[in-house]
C-alpha cells in the first residue's frame, strides 16, 4: 500500500530510465503543469519570440522525472520543486537554480475533513493522512507534525499522488491531506484549511518551485538566458500589478487553463494563492543572491535533510551553494540598465 | 447576569498575534520552548497563548509566561526582558520593527477558538425596543459591508477615518491598520453556526463555555453555567437580515 520511495529509487530514476527524442530544437524545455503565469507565454510563442530560438517544451509529472531528464542531457532546462531539486542535487546531478517560478505560499495546505472530528492540530493524533511521496507538500506537512509536537507514530500517512488523495477522501479513507491544486480545491469542498505552506514559510521552511539550467549549456548560451528570464519576469510583474484582470474570459487564463488541463475559473483561484517575487526580489539573499547564505541554498539542504531523514536518500552535502546562481537574474537587470 | 449577546463587532483575527523578536533565535512553534512570553493576563490574547502553546504541545512548565500591560510588553521588548509577547494593536506594531508574527488570533479562530468582541443587551430592554434593535444592526451591518466592500473610501484621509479617530484617538495610520487587521463578519455570517446560528452549537456559544472554563482554571471565577447558549440571541441578525 505505502509505496516507499528507496534511496536507489531517487539514483535510478534519474540516471537510467528515459526517452531520447529525435527532435532537434536549440533547446528542450521539461515543464510541469502548474497554474503560474508564465503558462501563458508558453502558449503564446512568446519565449521563441524573444530569444530567436526553437524550443521544444516538454511536459512531465514530477521533479524527479524532469530533474532525471536534465541528468541525461534530454532537456536542457529543467521545472522542479524545492524537494525534488534537493534530492537530484543531493544524488550529483549537475545544475545551477536561476529562477524561481513561485513561492508556494497558500496554494498547498493541510485540509481537514468535516466530520472527522479534527478542529486543532493535535487533533490529527491518531488520524490517516494523505502526501504525495517526495513532494514539498510531503515535506511540509512533516515539518508541521514536528512543531506540533506529533511523533510519525501517533498519525498514519498515506502517500498517495494527488488524483488517488481525492479518490480516498471522497471514500471517506483519509481524514486529512496536505496537497496543491487542483486537488486542495476539490476536498476543501467538504474540508476545513488549518493550515498552508505560507504559515511554514513563516516559520523559516519556504517552498518553491524553480528552473533549472544544465550550467555548461547556459555558459554557451547566456543571451537566451537573459531573455528568457525576461520573458517570464513580464508575466509575472504583468500578474503582479492587476491581478483582478487575469479574469476567466481572458485569453491568459483561457491560454494557462488549456496547458494545465484544468478550468479556467480553478486558474484564477489557484494563481492567487502563489507569490511570484520580482527579480529584484529573486536577487536578494532571501532568495537566489547571497551564495551560501541565500534562501534557496538553505532550503535545499534542509530539504535534503529531510530526506535523508525520512529514507529517501542516503546521504546530503554540506552545501548546496553550487546549484544556486543569481547570475542570469543580474545580467538580466545590467542589460535592462543599459537599454534604458 | 442577564444579557443577550446579539451582535459580534469584531472577530479579533490577526489584530491580536503572537509576536517573536528577531535577535531571540525563535524561528519556529519549538523555538518556544525556555522562552519568556509576555501577555495580559486574563485576556483574550492570554487565552490564545495558552491555547496556541497546547496545539504546538508544549507544555505550559518548558515556558515562562508573564503578566504584562500592554505599556510593560512594549517596555520589556526593548530591554531583552522577554522574547516574544502576545498582544494587540497598537503595541503588536511597534514589536513588529524587531519581531515577527508566529501565529495570530486567526489562524487559532481556524482550530475551533474564535475571538472577538460582541455587544451585549439587556434583554428585558430589547423585547420592548424591538424596532431600534432591528435598526441598530442594520446601520452598524451597512457601516462594515461599506468597510468590506471599498477600503479606499476609508482611507487615512477619508472622513470616515476622522470620524474614527475623534471618537477613539491616536494617529490615522494606526486606525487604518488596525482596520486592516480585525475582520467584519456580514449579516449572514453572523446568523450562521460560526456566530450566533444554530443553538447551543453556535461558535459564540461554544467560545463563552471554553472562555468561561479558562477563566475559571485560571482562579477568575467561581462558578460556571450549564448553558452558554441562551446568552446568544440571534434574532436581531435575522430580523435585519428579512428586512432587507
Amino acid at each position: 500500500m505505502a509505496r516507499r520511495l528507496a534511496a536507489v529509487s531517487i539514483a535510478v530514476v534519474v540516471f537510467v530510465l528515459g526517452v531520447s527524442t529525435g527532435f532537434a530544437a536549440d533547446v528542450t524545455i521539461g515543464y510541469q503543469r502548474v497554474y503560474d503565469p508564465w503558462m501563458n507565454s508558453i502558449a503564446t510563442g512568446q519565449c521563441e519570440r524573444a530569444t530567436g530560438y526553437d524550443i521544444e517544451w516538454r511536459a512531465f509529472e514530477s521533479s524527479l522525472e524532469t530533474m532525471g531528464a536534465l541528468a541525461r542531457g534530454e532537456i536542457q532546462i529543467a521545472h522542479a520543486g524545492g524537494t525534488g531539486l534537493a534530492g537530484a542535487a543531493s544524488v550529483g546531478v549537475d545544475f545551477q537554480i536561476f529562477w524561481i517560478l513561485h513561492d508556494i505560499n497558500a496554494a498547498e495546505a493541510l485540509v481537514v475533513r468535516k466530520g472527522s472530528r479534527i478542529e486543532g492540530p493535535q487533533d490529527l493524533r491518531g488520524k490517516r493522512i494523505g502526501v504525495p511521496v517526495g513532494s514539498t507538500a510531503h515535506y511540509h506537512l512533516l515539518f508541521a507534525l514536528e512543531q506540533f509536537n506529533i511523533s510519525r507514530q501517533h498519525v498514519v500517512l498515506v502517500r498517495r499522488d494527488p488524483q488517488d488523495l481525492l479518490i480516498d477522501w471522497q471514500a471517506g479513507k483519509i481524514d486529512a491531506a496536505f496537497v496543491w491544486n487542483p486537488v486542495l480545491a476539490e476536498i476543501q469542498k467538504t474540508g476545513d484549511t488549518i493550515l498552508t505552506s505560507a504559515h511554514l514559510r513563516g516559520w523559516g521552511r519556504p517552498t518553491f518551485a524553480a528552473l533549472a539550467v544544465k550550467p555548461s549549456w547556459a555558459e554557451k548560451n547566456p543571451g537566451f538566458m537573459t531573455d528568457f528570464i525576461g520573458v517570464i519576469a513580464a508575466a509575472d510583474n504583468a500578474y503582479r500589478r492587476n491581478p483582478g484582470a487575469w479574469t476567466r474570459d481572458t485569453p491568459q487564463i483561457r491560454n494557462i487553463a488549456e496547458i494545465v488541463r484544468g478550468s479556467q475559473a480553478a486558474a484564477v483561484r489557484a494563481l492567487r494563492l502563489y507569490a511570484y517575487p520580482s527579480m529584484r526580489e529573486q536577487a536578494s539573499r532571501s532568495w537566489l543572491g547571497g551564495g551560501s547564505v541565500s534562501g534557496v541554498a538553505r532550503a535545499l539542504s534542509d530539504n535534503a535533510t529531510f530526506l535523508r531523514d525520512h529514507g529517501q536518500l542516503k546521504v546530503v552535502r554540506t552545501d548546496y551553494t553550487d546549484f544556486v546562481t543569481d547570475e542570469w537574474i543580474r545580467k538580466t537587470l545590467a542589460s535592462r540598465l543599459q537599454r534604458n | 447576569m442577564d444579557l443577550e449577546l446579539f451582535w459580534v463587532v469584531a472577530d479579533i483575527d490577526r489584530s491580536e498575534a503572537l509576536v517573536v523578536r528577531r535577535d531571540s533565535r525563535i524561528e519556529k512553534p519549538q523555538d518556544l520552548r525556555n522562552k519568556r512570553l509576555a501577555a495580559p493576563i486574563g485576556s483574550t490574547a492570554h487565552f490564545h497563548l495558552l491555547f496556541a502553546l497546547e496545539q504546538f504541545g508544549i507544555p505550559k512548565d518548558a515556558v515562562e509566561i508573564i503578566n504584562m500591560s500592554p505599556a510593560e510588553i512594549g517596555e520589556a521588548w526593548e530591554e531583552g526582558r522577554i522574547d516574544a509577547a502576545y498582544i494587540w494593536e497598537p503595541t503588536q506594531s511597534d514589536l513588529l520593527r524587531t519581531g515577527k508574527v508566529l501565529i495570530h488570533s486567526g489562524d487559532l479562530g481556524t482550530w475551533g477558538r474564535s475571538t472577538f468582541d460582541v455587544f451585549v443587551a439587556r434583554p428585558q430592554w430589547s423585547a420592548r425596543n424591538r424596532r431600534f434593535m432591528v435598526a441598530l444592526v442594520k446601520a452598524i451591518a451597512d457601516l462594515d459591508e461599506s468597510y468590506r466592500k471599498n477600503r479606499r473610501l476609508w482611507g487615512r484621509a477619508s472622513a470616515h477615518l476622522q470620524d474614527i479617530v475623534g471618537v477613539v484617538g491616536g494617529t490615522h495610520g494606526r486606525a487604518e491598520r488596525s482596520l486592516r487587521l480585525y475582520s467584519y463578519p456580514s449579516l449572514r455570517q453572523q446568523a450562521s453556526r460560526k456566530w450566533l446560528g444554530h443553538g447551543n452549537t453556535s461558535g459564540v456559544a461554544r467560545a463563552l463555555s471554553r472562555n468561561a472554563r479558562f477563566l475559571y482554571d485560571q482562579g477568575v471565577i467561581k462558578r460556571l453555567a450549564n448553558d452558554y447558549s441562551s446568552f446568544v440571541n440571534p434574532e436581531w441578525v435575522l430580523r435585519a437580515q428579512a428586512s432587507n
